[in-house]
C-alpha cells in the first residue's frame, strides 16, 4: 500500500503541478501536508504499526462511557 | 457562478446521506437488540428528523446565508471559532473515513473478495475525489439521476421477495418490554438522523435556505418509509439470523428465484448500494473540504478534493483496522459524539449569538 500511495502522490503532483504553482503559499502548504499525512498513514499500515497506535483510543475514552450509560438508562 | 441547490436536489441529497449506509447497516444494527419488534424501530427516525429540522431551522434563522464553519468564526471570534471548526473537521474526517471503510468492505465482500481492500478503496475514493473536484452541483445532479433508478429497481426487488415473508417472525410483540426497542432506536436517532445536519455547511449554496426545516422533514418522512419497508421485509424473511449477518438485505435479494430464468438479482441491489454509498462519501468529503476551505480562507476546494481524497483513502484503513472497529465506532462511540458535535455546536452558536447580539 505504501508504494501505491507514493505512486498516487506523484501522479497527483504531476497532474496538479500548474495549479500548485499558481496557488498561494497557504494552499500549497496544506496540499503537501495532506499528501505527507496520507503517505505516512500508508506506511504505518504497511508496517503493521496501526494496531499498536490505536488512533481512536482518545475518542473512545471520551464517548464510550457516556454511550454505555445511555444504553444502561434505556 | 454561485452554486444553487434546488429543494428537490437537497431532499435527494438528504435521503442518500442517510440511506447510503443506512440501507446496509440499520437492519443488522436493530437486530442486535430486537427481532420481533424491529418493524417499529424505523418509525423513531421521524423524531430524529424532527429534531434535526428544528436545529437546522433555528440555525438558518440565526445565521442566514452562513455555513457552520463561517458561523462559528463570526459568533465566537477567530480563536474559539477556529477551535470549534477544527473539532467539526475531526468529526467530518472520522465520519467520511467510516463511510469510506463501509463502502470498501461492502464492495470487497460482495463483488471482489480476492482483491485487496485498499485497491478497491482507492478506486472508490478516485470517483469520490473527482465528484468533489467537479463541485456540489455535480454531486446534486448525480443524486437526482440515481434516485429514480434506485426508487424503481429497489421496490421491484422487494415485491419479488415478498413470497418468502413470514408474519410469525414478528410474534410475540413487546415480549421483552420497551427497553430493547428504545436501545435499538439509539443508533438511527443519534447517528443516522444527525448526519443530515451536514447540510448546515452548504446553506450558502441553497436556492431556498428558508425552507431547510421543511425539506429535512420531507426527507425524514421518505427515509422513514423506506427504512420501515426494508427492516420489516428483512426480519420477515431472514428472521432471527438478521443479527448474525453483515448484509441481511443482500440475503433477501439473493433469495429471489422465479422460474428458471429470474435469479441473481443481487447484482442490481449491489449496483444501487455502491452508487448511493459513493454519493454519500462524496457529500461528506465535499463538506470536509468546504470546512477546510472556510477554516484556512482558501480560494477553492479543487486542490483539496484530490489531496483530501488521498488522506481519506489511507485514513479509512489506518483508523479502522477491520469492520469490528467500524461497528464499535457506530454503536458505542458515535451516538453521544454525534449528538454533542452536530447538535451541541449549532445550539451553542445560536445561544451565543442570541445572548451577545448587539
Amino acid at each position: 500500500m505504501s508504494e501505491m500511495s507514493i505512486l498516487f502522490a506523484l501522479v497527483l503532483w504531476f497532474a496538479q503541478r500548474r495549479q500548485l504553482r499558481a496557488a498561494p503559499i497557504r494552499e500549497r502548504v496544506i496540499w503537501y501536508a495532506m499528501v505527507g499525512l496520507a503517505i505516512s498513514f500508508a506506511f504505518v499500515i504497511s508496517w503493521h504499526l496501526a494496531p499498536n497506535l490505536q488512533p481512536l483510543a482518545w475518542i473512545d475514552r471520551l464517548f464510550d462511557p457516556l454511550t454505555h450509560k445511555l444504553y444502561q438508562i434505556l | 457562478m454561485q452554486i444553487q441547490i434546488s429543494r428537490v436536489q437537497l431532499i435527494t441529497i438528504l435521503v442518500w446521506v442517510v440511506l447510503g449506509t443506512g440501507i446496509v447497516t440499520i437492519p443488522a444494527a436493530i437486530a442486535q437488540f430486537t427481532i420481533h419488534d424491529a418493524w417499529m424501530i424505523p418509525l423513531f427516525f421521524l423524531f430524529g428528523g424532527g429534531g434535526v429540522a428544528l436545529v437546522a431551522h433555528l440555525f438558518m434563522k440565526t445565521f442566514p446565508h452562513q455555513s457552520l464553519a463561517q458561523a462559528a468564526e463570526n459568533s465566537l471570534g477567530h480563536i474559539f471559532g477556529s477551535g470549534l471548526v477544527i473539532w467539526i473537521l475531526i468529526w467530518l474526517y472520522l465520519a467520511v473515513t467510516t463511510i469510506a471503510r463501509e463502502l470498501s468492505a461492502f464492495a470487497t465482500t460482495v463483488i471482489l473478495p480476492h482483491t485487496p481492500e485498499y485497491v478497491i478503496s482507492a478506486f472508490n475514493l478516485f470517483v469520490v475525489a473527482y465528484l468533489v473536484y467537479l463541485g456540489l452541483e455535480v454531486i446534486a445532479r448525480v443524486n437526482e439521476f440515481i434516485t429514480p433508478l434506485v426508487l424503481i429497481s429497489v421496490p421491484i426487488l422487494f415485491i419479488l421477495s415478498v413470497r418468502n415473508f413470514e408474519f410469525e417472525q414478528f410474534l410475540p410483540m413487546f415480549a421483552d418490554g420497551m427497553s430493547p426497542i428504545a436501545r435499538a432506536a439509539v443508533v438511527q436517532l443519534l447517528d443516522y438522523s444527525l448526519e443530515m445536519l451536514i447540510v448546515l455547511q452548504i446553506i450558502p449554496t441553497l436556492e431556498s435556505p428558508q425552507t431547510i426545516g421543511k425539506d429535512i422533514l420531507i426527507a425524514s418522512a421518505i427515509i422513514t418509509g423506506i427504512l420501515s419497508l426494508i427492516v420489516t421485509l428483512t426480519v420477515g424473511i431472514v428472521g432471527p439470523s438478521t443479527s448474525y449477518l453483515n448484509y441481511p438485505v443482500l440475503e433477501i435479494v439473493r433469495s429471489i428465484r422465479i422460474g428458471k430464468f429470474i435469479e441473481r438479482l443481487d447484482t442490481l441491489y449491489v449496483m444501487g448500494v455502491v452508487s448511493t454509498l459513493i454519493l454519500k462519501v462524496a457529500m461528506f468529503h465535499y463538506c470536509l473540504c468546504d470546512t477546510w476551505k472556510d477554516l484556512f480562507h482558501l480560494s477553492s476546494i479543487r486542490l483539496l478534493a484530490w489531496s483530501g481524497g488521498l488522506v481519506v483513502w489511507t485514513g479509512s484503513l489506518f483508523l479502522f483496522g477491520n469492520m469490528a472497529d467500524v461497528y464499535h465506532f457506530i454503536m458505542d462511540t458515535a451516538p453521544i459524539y454525534f449528538l454533542l458535535t452536530m447538535v451541541g455546536i449549532p445550539l451553542l452558536l445560536i445561544a451565543t449569538q442570541k445572548l451577545f447580539k448587539k
